[in-house]
């Protein structure tokens, strides 16, 4: 291994053409390491230190230093291109062909014929023309934006039903097509269960856990949460529930939504029954007991959903309620008097409406943004009454700041707060993996549990932290580093929302016995 | 302009488009995933309404279908130099005490300087007034019909002052047989078309309908019809592109005319000082191409429910466009100061904003559309070879088609960009580029340098708006 | 032959009229000119934003410089023309306007404030394939390759030191850190001298909320002057006008939006200061935020909520 150098006296090259110099050099055959860079004192040093023999006495920091590292014989050479390099027209050095980026969808798909699907993520007074034109030309509509009117969704659903395109959203976060996460989306397995969610934690939550549980995806759509909305009619739900009945891969559909207006659950579920295949349904707050029958098979959470989806794929008789898992073996801290309530901060809203439901089924005084019933509607979000479950992705929290799946800094701030409340016994979370999700939440998290800690322990307390995390091994996040930061930390963790909602009702209920 | 079959959402390895989020295309990459990202602005510079009425008109068959028809008419146009004329007896509708100019309308109180100085300077040259001062209050006094050239099929370069005596060329399209006229081009510095009127430029005026017109009708007599597009497209290959050069298709025009001159019999003397001044001019061709590009233009214009661009032209104050489809309606916006280098001693300050009909070649693909092929105009206005063929590229994303009958050398001989569609405009937010001179505010004063300048992105806007109203769903 | 003339739109503060120098690189949209007096003169096409020793041009439709100008070319600057007789262009200043830098003041602690300066994190994360020092800073990855692992390393000597240099008001402590980073790194400017600018913007525009660090700033002067006038020209011009208090407006643009707690508006500013030179851009907005609230860069970051931080004022007494 030899090094070479050259210093070329006050040589202002500006930084693009050094950077492409080094990588020009680099690429030589020979050459191992290769750099261009200002003779600074500092430069020189660290090209000492790199271990690249450089004497270059008398070289000032005005001039440009070239040093190649590798086989002798190629050092020679490579300088010389290096020079000739530097002393070809800038013109012509400048000048590589670039083909204009693509200014519309019309002008992408001249470049990609292959194309099938618009994501379409602008402001949403502009959406709604984006998603009209991708419908015009041909492709399926991914519509992440908010703020579309209804008047707007109906048009862009109507128009693409007679044309057999799929509009999935509007305000759709979540959807996996093809095995390609779109949006807010986690790394699954492909498999044999494909399902449509109006909802779309409530996808990420059914996704995860059948990777979980060992089994893989098929497709997985969002629909928009007003999809099933009577004006609306079910218009992506109908269409994607026919998709999955017509792909050979998909051996069981799950569908998941709030409870549709009654007329369009009955189509729904009528479509259902003539699949022709399996179909899980999870119309969150419905009566399980109503749905069943034929080959539908009602569940009353997402876990149930997930799991009596995987039973059926194994040729397994589905039970009609997973909710009697043993919860984890975590003895809740000792309470002081007058710990005594929940309080649950959710990044998912579907997390909070199903924390609500399973809550108010178990405990009295429960209250949230998204009540199970109207009485439980809180009257302040900002300040937390009893049984507490917060939906932070509400527009009242997000407006002016990123969503609570990426910027946790308001959850934090809560999480705090409630600590601070001689009331509060239990802290119930989610944490949200996956693709536009925060690259690190337990990074996030840790500092806020300790300081809650902190708080509560000061007073005298000790506060429970409960949750599950949404994620899978796949996922960019690292699923395990994430979930044993947050043990570390002192979350009990469960596998589902589910879980943890039960696990925390148990421990207040344990507390007040 | 097929359209594009409906795509399965389960076809497996299929790209997807991402519009907004960047990150979301990274993801999908990351992923393992095919996504394209659309360098995304809002439309119509964020008039959701207008967003909203393009994206209805989206391959929508009945404006494809219609455009088709429009752009088959452009393509198949020959345009003809028949003869020279006097406008009054040639220009339909040129009434007889009546003066056309260039762009959009426009009253005589709302023209820029240069405009009002050519429109005094032909009421002078028509007798219609003694003085300047007179002339003016007779053009204020409404007592002159100020209409646009183009309602008239017919073009003007800069203030495109045709009033009625003065010498037309008649351009005709063979494989249509509509006409169109263009007024013939007075040479460099002081003339009419940038607001001079003094008596000199009035002597030139005189000079070319008395002498220089009979001499240029006999020579054509002698010629017989003269096919304008190859000429126009041999020009192409000789570095012009017809619009601000016309040095190689005037020596070409000149070539033809000469020998037929020389056979005509008209009067030596009259006929040398004809051939002079054209051999003098450089730009003599401009009108001519002018003319050519307006009766292909027209042969498309008029198409119900196409959104192909037929006119785009300049009142000095103005910018204005018309669509085949939306009929004689203008879409206006002010219009753009031009981008551009100056003549010693003028700065922008001195600018009348752009001005004349002579976008009517970029409205036809040539010009600015066609700048790859003309290098020399590029270093004319600080720009690199490279540059003008990615302007030439640009252009081919907001047109139909491209038009083979004009074939340029610099981009393996394919055709020019042509025909604008209003919706590619409004949808990239590429606007037409234009290569034009820019005239000095004052009246009289002349041009005072050359440049690039753009359509106003607005006047595609509101044209994309009206057509969307008057396209009809059925067969949406 | 006439010359051509090309307006000028606008001349930086620094720009003193009257005397003579040679082109000395021609960029697309840049042209720096070294004047006898050993100051950097530099011409930008209009769509550049201001510098305080720039002049800005107006140039006709596609903007090459390269296509009018060639080093070496000599350059004659009179009260109301700059002509450069070899390229037959003159430059007419007298109709330009003047243009001086304007830095906004910073209240790091507010959480708006903070906010505004995480949109502007954010741009830098994205663009950190750019390379410079942002990478180094914002990414756990191994580099690979030798030399930048050694850069890394002096980088991660460094940052410390100047931090708890801020944290102590110790101007000596500062200067060391800053001087071991300058001339620090790949590019025509160094990485080390354009984070060097960026910092110091922050301090300018921290000092006039918190006049407690004007002694630091004030500290900085004679040794940066020192690092100044040991680099490459153009370097030199930057940390001169640093110290200062002058930058170039992109620079400016994005302390001014941070300061105006405008998330939207810091974005966009960043994204238009990261996409300047290679990595010179990125380099300046890291210092400036790096300089602006350290925690935000470094991984122990503390919570931004309002009241996490502790305000400094010229009178508390200062935690280390």
């Amino acid at each position: 291994m030899a090094t070479a150098f050259k210093i070329v006296p006050k040589e202002y090259r500006d930084s693009v053409s050094l950077m492409q110099l080094s990588a020009l050099l680099a690429k030589l055959p020979g050459v191992e390491q290769a750099s261009a860079v200002m003779a600074t004192p500092n430069n020189l040093a660290l090209l000492e230190e790199a271990g690249f023999a450089v004497k270059a006495t008398g070289a000032s920091a005005a001039d440009l230093l070239i040093v190649v590292r590798g086989a002798e014989a190629a050092l020679a050479g490579a300088l010389e291109q290096a020079l000739q390099h530097l002393t070809r027209q800038p013109d012509s050095a400048a000048q590589t062909e670039t083909a204009l980026k693509p200014r519309s969808i019309e002008m992408a798909l001249a470049e990609a014929s292959t194309a099938n699907i618009a994501l379409i993520s602008t402001p949403g007074e502009y959406a709604a023309a984006e998603a009209m034109k991708a419908l015009r030309l041909g492709l399926n509509v991914m519509l992440f934006s908010d703020n579309v009117s209804e008047e707007d969704e109906i048009r862009l659903k109507r128009f693409a039903r007679d044309r057999d395109l799929m509009v999935m959203g509007p305000d759709c976060g979540t959807a996996i097509i093809n095995g390609v996460p779109l949006a807010f989306a986690n790394v699954v397995k492909r498999g044999a269960i494909g399902a449509v969610g109006a909802s779309g934690t409530g996808l990420q939550q059914v996704t995860v856990l059948v990777d979980r549980l060992g089994l893989g995806v098929s497709q997985a759509i969002g629909t928009g949460g007003r999809d099933l909305h009577k004006e609306i009619g079910g218009i992506a739900m109908s269409k994607g529930l026919r998709d999955l009945a017509a792909d050979a891969a998909t051996k069981v559909i799950v569908l998941i939504s709030k409870p549709p207006a009654a007329e369009i659950a009955e189509r729904i579920l009528g479509e259902a029954r003539k699949a022709g295949k399996p179909v899980v349904v999870n119309f969150l707050g419905a009566d399980p007991a109503r749905i069943s029958g034929g080959n539908v098979h009602g569940a009353r959470t997402l876990e149930d959903a997930a799991r009596a989806a995987v039973a059926i794929a194994r040729g397994e008789v589905p039970r009609q309620s997973y909710g009697d898992a043993p919860p984890p073996a975590a003895a809740p801290p000792p309470f002081a008097p007058g710990q005594r309530y929940i309080r649950g901060l959710f990044s998912g809203g579907t997390f909070c409406y199903e924390a609500a439901l399973l809550l108010d089924e178990r405990l009295p005084d429960v209250y949230s943004n998204t009540p199970a019933r109207p009485q439980g509607a809180l009257a302040d979000v900002w300040r937390s009454h009893h049984h507490t479950l917060i939906d932070l992705g509400d527009d009242v929290f997000t407006r002016g700041r990123p969503h609570p799946m990426i910027d946790y800094r308001l959850r934090n701030e809560r999480i705090a707060k409630e600590a601070d409340d001689p009331q509060t016994a239990v802290i119930l979370l989610d944490v949200v993996l996956g693709y536009g999700s925060n690259a690190n939440p337990a990074g996030e998290l840790v500092p806020a549990l300790r300081r809650a800690r902190q708080i509560a322990g000061r007073q005298g307390r000790s506060v429970a932290f409960v949750g599950h995390v949404c994620g899978t091994d796949g996922d960019p996040q690292n699923l395990n580093a994430q979930t044993n930061a947050l043990t570390q930390a002192g979350m009990v963790l469960t596998p589902s929302n589910a879980q943890a909602v039960r696990l925390a009702a148990g421990m207040v209920a344990g507390g007040r016995s | 302009m097929d359209s594009r079959p409906v795509s399965a959402l389960f076809s497996e390895g299929g790209t997807i488009v991402n519009v907004g989020l960047a990150s979301f295309a990274e993801s999908i990459a990351q992923a393992g995933g095919k996504a394209l990202q659309v360098e995304w602005t809002p439309a119509a510079g964020g008039d959701p309404a207008a967003a909203w009425a393009l994206a209805e008109l989206v391959r929508h068959p009945a404006v494809e279908k219609a455009n088709e028809s429009a752009y088959a008419s452009y393509l198949a146009a020959q345009p003809v130099l028949v003869g020279i004329g006097v406008a009054g007896a040639q220009v339909p509708g040129l009434g007889e005490r009546m003066i056309l100019h260039a762009g959009p309308p426009i009253a005589w109180s709302e023209m820029c300087g240069p405009m009002q100085g050519a429109v005094i300077g032909a009421i002078l040259f028509e007798g219609w007034a003694a003085d300047a001062a007179s002339a003016r209050s007779l053009a204020a006094s409404g007592a002159i019909a100020l209409e646009p050239a183009h309602h008239h099929a017919a073009v003007g370069p800069m203030a495109g002052i045709i009033s009625p005596s003065m010498p037309v060329w008649i351009v005709e399209n063979a494989a249509g047989r509509n006409r169109a006229y263009c007024n013939l081009n007075e040479g460099l510095g002081k003339a009419l078309r940038f607001g001079a009127n003094g008596p000199d430029v009035i002597a030139r005026l005189r000079w070319m309908a008395d002498v220089m017109r009979p001499a240029l009708h006999a020579a054509l007599g002698k010629l017989g019809p003269l096919e304008l597009k190859p000429l126009m497209a041999q020009a192409l290959q000789m570095g012009d592109e017809v619009h601000n050069r016309n040095a190689a298709a005037s020596s070409l025009f000149l070539k033809k005319l000469v020998p037929a001159a020389l056979k005509c019999g008209f009067d030596p003397t009259g006929m040398t000082e004809t051939i002079t001044f054209i051999a003098g001019n450089d730009h003599f061709f401009l009108n001519l191409s002018m003319a050519a590009c307006k009766v292909m233009l027209d042969a498309a214009h008029g198409v119900p429910n196409s959104s192909m661009v037929t006119a785009m032209s300049r009142n000095g104050v103005r910018f204005g466009i018309r669509l085949s489809g939306t009929g004689e309606r203008w879409f206006e916006a002010p219009a753009p100061l031009v981008q551009g280098l100056y003549f010693p001693s003028y700065g922008p300050e001195q600018a009348a904003p752009d001005m004349g009909d002579s976008s009517i070649t970029e409205t036809a693909g040539l010009g600015g559309f066609a700048m790859a092929t003309a290098p020399a105009i590029v270093q004319f206005v600080g720009g690199t070879p490279q540059d003008a063929i990615a302007n030439t590229r640009e252009m081919t994303h907001i047109t139909l088609g491209r038009n083979s009958g004009f074939s340029l050398p610099a981009m393996n001989f394919s055709g020019t960009p042509a025909g604008i569609d209003a919706r590619k405009v409004l949808d990239t937010n590429i606007a037409p580029i234009i290569n034009t001179g820019i005239a000095h505010r004052e009246a009289g004063v002349g041009q005072i340098g050359a440049g690039i300048t753009r359509a106003p992105l607005e006047c595609f806007a509101q044209a994309v708006v009206a057509l969307r109203a008057l396209v009809r769903d059925g067969d949406a | 032959m006439h010359d051509w003339i090309l307006p000028a739109l606008s001349i930086g503060s620094r720009v003193a009229p009257g005397g003579a120098g040679r082109v000395r690189s021609v960029y697309r949209q840049a042209c720096n000119v070294e004047l006898d007096n050993g100051a950097l003169l530099t011409l930008l096409c209009a769509a550049l934003g201001n510098l305080p020793h720039g002049i800005r041009i107006a140039l006709p439709g596609p903007q090459d410089l390269r296509g009018w100008l060639r080093p070496d070319q000599a350059v004659v600057y009179e009260s109301s023309h700059l002509r450069i007789t070899q390229a037959g262009v003159t430059i007419e200043l007298a109709r330009a306007s003047r243009w001086s830098c304007e830095l906004s003041a910073c209240d790091v602690y507010a959480t708006l404030v903070a906010q505004a300066m995480l949109a502007a994190l954010a741009v830098l994360r994205e663009h950190s394939v750019r390379g410079g020092f942002a990478p180094l800073v914002l990414n756990d990855a191994d580099p690979g390759s030798p030399l930048v692992r050694a850069m890394r390393r002096r980088l991660w000597s460094s940052l410390p030191l100047l931090d708890s240099a801020m944290a102590s008001l110790g101007a000596a402590l500062a200067a060391k850190a800053l001087e071991q980073l300058a001339g620090l790194g790949p590019g025509l400017t160094p990485s080390g001298d354009d984070f060097i600018v960026g910092y110091l913007a922050a301090l300018h525009s921290r000092c006039r909320l918190e006049p407690v660090l004007r002694p630091l700033l004030n500290g900085l002067t004679i040794p940066l002057a020192r690092v100044a006038a040991a680099s490459n020209p153009i370097s030199r011009q930057f940390i001169l006008n640093a110290l200062d208090g002058e930058f170039a407006e992109s620079l400016a643009a994005v302390v001014a939006a941070i300061a105006a707690h405008d998330g939207q508006r810091a974005r966009a500013a960043a994204e238009r200061l990261a996409s300047l030179g290679h990595s010179s851009g990125c380099d300046s907005l890291l210092g400036l935020l790096y300089g602006l609230q350290p925690s935000l860069l470094l991984g122990s970051a503390p919570s931004l909520a309002e009241g996490a931080v502790p305000r400094r004022h010229a009178d508390a007494s200062i935690a280390v």
